[in-house]
């Protein structure tokens, strides 16, 4: 069953206290830089500006998509609707071949991540690397990013060494201006040599057409520059009106993300180059939609506000303890939970919401104000409605409600539950409550006796 | 002010000095303190996902306590419940919308209906206040419920260096995910201090059942687990 296997995924990540280590590490950083940043009113005022301009977008989404792709085409920019995963691979697929493209960098792409475009690429022959540092690393381990904005965030300084080691087949030592310096030795000759360069894209702006990317390395410039092709694959909701609610939206990004009042490179990509100017001679622009119309106009619209900045994996004390390879899916924490199951439809993606202790903390920190725990208890309940639940809880909960409603089931129930604990305390549900924890002694008495007693209450009816 | 009050099921089966104290402390402030026929919030069926098997124990409060001045309960998680439901399963029904603001948590009763501001009280203790989630996220109070403290001679209050960190109860997310939760548990007890205070002071007794019974597990005697409702009652408030 689903729940199992993310139940059996967070066990494993749990037992792993390195990776709790290296993961509480990464995010205090994050969120303690992310609270020196901004005063509490200055964020608050911010927050509201970057959620309304977020809302407006997600509202009038299809108008702004329609605006976007008239002005990037306009300016020669080539524009491709990927109504799934299989189309947006097999567009990425066409524009490589028909340029001839062998060597392909990337960057800074979670849509990417979420169509598995490296492995498609790779059974056409076509060797995708990738350039961002952090996914470099990862790609290097065989793995996926754990975290949306610091892929490698789950891994220590002495693991990337000795990754950077084998790959140089030279000893690299652990501190960062000998790994900065392996990376950007190993990379800079890739960027020449590339046919073709991916980039993610963190906004579209609707009024101009152009392509939005946020990085702190630069990285992500050399590969929207440097190629002579460049290719942009954007979830769709990530267009906004225009520069003004860009620059609302942009204010609060790198300060949840990671601290910094600005940005290291911000690039606005907007098009080809011209006749004796620099740059790619082709762009494209692929909008990735992947289940992101059925979620407008819904109860979960405000999802697709999601600015990606990773402040909610931060903050979330579930994540601390298992990192983001335990939810299973490219989007973790608690927007990986809300996320998951309204874009994906298998079981496990179902199961998700269950993995949070509903402590609300994610909806607090959310720079454009998602009402996170609300969705995840919502999505629960639509689990259900689909069959994805812990076991025999379908029946333990019609057996709850029977015996403790009306209240005067309850006072019977109630009369009965010392007894009933001790015949049942061997019950799953019991002991994995009491393997670790003790539980408190069963009150003997019903609290409104002992109420009346004291003749604190007056009893109604 | 005749006030209603809801015990909670944890609070009659596993913590009823909470409910005690409770009533003592509104009765103390003047007030009458009735009970209506009660069952539990319905919590650990909606936050599973059984929406149709929590809603009978929202409609079961609406049932007993429709036309309360105000409901006070000791736990803000209960709380939140309660209020979610009564919108959420009855938002159609006027008593249940006049109901849904008149429900509060001791703390939020004491502060805002109430009035009090740091009330005068005695306790000898050191203490670290626990902030839980449904009161401070849910029902957005931070940790206001610490105003109530600061007027408390005799009392040393320090909190967690990451207050906003969960204790890893979440009800039915401690069984779901034991190893987890522990984990949770773990790291909050980790930042105890030394030497560890006297009580871990909470306002939620499932956040308490989770850190007490980790301790308890662990053959540890101190800090012991305290309900702010049984401190505020034995320093006195409202006398």
């Amino acid at each position: 069953m689903a729940v199992e296997e993310v139940v059996e995924r967070v066990r494993k990540a749990v037992a792993n206290r390195a990776l709790h280590d290296a993961v509480a590490r990464s995010v205090d950083r994050h969120s303690y830089a992310a609270l020196r940043a901004l005063a509490p009113d200055v964020r608050a005022v911010y927050k509201a500006r970057a959620r309304a301009a977020r809302l407006r977008s997600v509202r009038s989404l299809p108008d702004l998509v329609a605006q976007f792709v008239l002005r990037a085409e306009a300016r020669g920019v080539r524009v491709h609707m990927a109504r799934d995963a299989r189309e947006a691979v097999r567009i990425v697929a066409e524009i490589a071949r028909a340029c001839g493209a062998e060597r392909v960098v990337k960057s800074k792409s979670m849509a990417t991540e979420e169509v598995d475009l490296n492995a498609h690429l790779a059974s056409e022959g076509i060797q995708v690397l990738e350039t961002d540092l952090g996914e470099y690393i990862v790609q290097l381990a065989g793995q996926r990013p754990s975290h949306i904005v610091a892929p490698c965030l789950h891994m220590t300084r002495q693991e990337i060494a000795r990754l950077f080691s084998r790959e140089a087949g030279r000893e690299i030592a652990e501190d960062t201006p000998s790994l900065t310096a392996f990376a950007r030795e190993r990379l800079r000759e890739e960027f020449r040599r590339a046919d073709m360069g991916i980039s993610g894209g963190n906004f579209l702006v609707a009024s101009d057409g152009a392509v939005v990317v946020v990085t702190n390395e630069g990285n992500g410039r050399m590969c929207t520059t440097v190629p002579p092709v460049h290719v942009a694959v954007v979830g769709v909701e990530k267009v906004v009106r225009d520069y003004e609610d860009l620059a609302d939206v942009l204010r609060i990004l790198a300060v949840e993300a990671t601290g910094q009042v600005i940005t290291s490179y911000l690039s606005i990509v907007r098009g080809p180059a011209g006749p004796g100017e620099e740059g790619p001679r082709e762009v494209h622009v692929v909008l990735l939609d992947a289940g992101r119309s059925g979620i407008l106009g819904g109860p979960r619209e405000e999802v697709l506000a999601c600015i990606r900045c990773g402040a909610c994996l931060d903050i979330c004390p579930v994540y601390r303890q298992t990192g983001g390879h335990a939810y299973g899916s490219v989007y973790s924490g608690p927007i990986g939970a809300v996320l998951t199951p309204l874009l994906r439809e298998d079981p496990e993606a179902q199961a998700l919401p269950f993995l949070s202790s509903l402590c609300g903390a994610c909806s607090d920190i959310c720079p454009v104000g998602i009402h996170l725990h609300d969705h995840l208890v919502a999505l629960r309940a639509r689990a259900v409605d689909r069959g994805v639940y812990f076991p025999q809880e379908a029946m333990a909960f019609a057996a709850l409600r029977d015996a403790w409603t009306p209240p005067a089931r309850y006072r019977l129930a109630r009369r009965l539950l010392r007894g009933a604990l001790r015949i049942g305390g061997g019950v799953p549900q019991l002991r994995a409550w009491t393997r670790g924890r003790r539980l408190p002694e069963v009150a003997a008495r019903h609290v409104a006796d002992r109420l009346l007693d004291e003749g604190l209450v007056k009893k109604e009816r | 002010m005749r006030i209603r009050l809801f015990t909670t099921c944890l609070g009659d089966i596993f913590a009823q000095e909470a409910v005690l104290s409770t009533a003592r402390i509104l009765r103390r402030l003047g007030h009458e303190v009735t009970l209506p026929e009660q069952t539990c919030c319905g919590q650990p069926a909606y936050n599973s996902g059984f929406q149709n098997e929590a809603r009978p124990f929202i409609g079961d409060f609406l049932n007993g306590f429709a036309g309360s001045d105000a409901v006070v309960a000791p736990s803000g998680s209960c709380v939140a419940m309660l209020r979610r439901g009564l919108l959420e399963f009855f938002g159609d029904d006027a008593r249940a919308r006049e109901l849904e603001p008149r429900v509060f948590e001791l703390s939020q009763f004491l502060l805002d209906v109430q009035g009090l501001k740091a009330p005068p009280g005695h306790f000898e203790a050191r203490v670290i206040y626990h902030e839980s989630c449904h009161l401070s996220h849910w029902l957005h109070e931070g940790d206001r419920a610490r105003e109530l403290l600061a007027g408390i001679a005799g009392l040393e209050v320090r909190t967690f260096r990451e207050p906003q960190l969960c204790c890893g109860f979440g009800g039915t997310f401690a069984i779901h995910f034991p190893d987890l939760s522990l984990a949770m548990a773990d790291e909050k007890l980790r930042d105890l201090g030394d030497p560890p205070p006297d009580y871990i002071v909470g306002s939620d007794e499932g956040c308490l059942m989770q850190l007490g019974g980790r301790l308890a597990a662990q053959g540890v005697r101190r800090p012991e687990t305290l309900h702010l409702n049984v401190l505020l009652d034995r320093a006195g408030v409202g006398k």
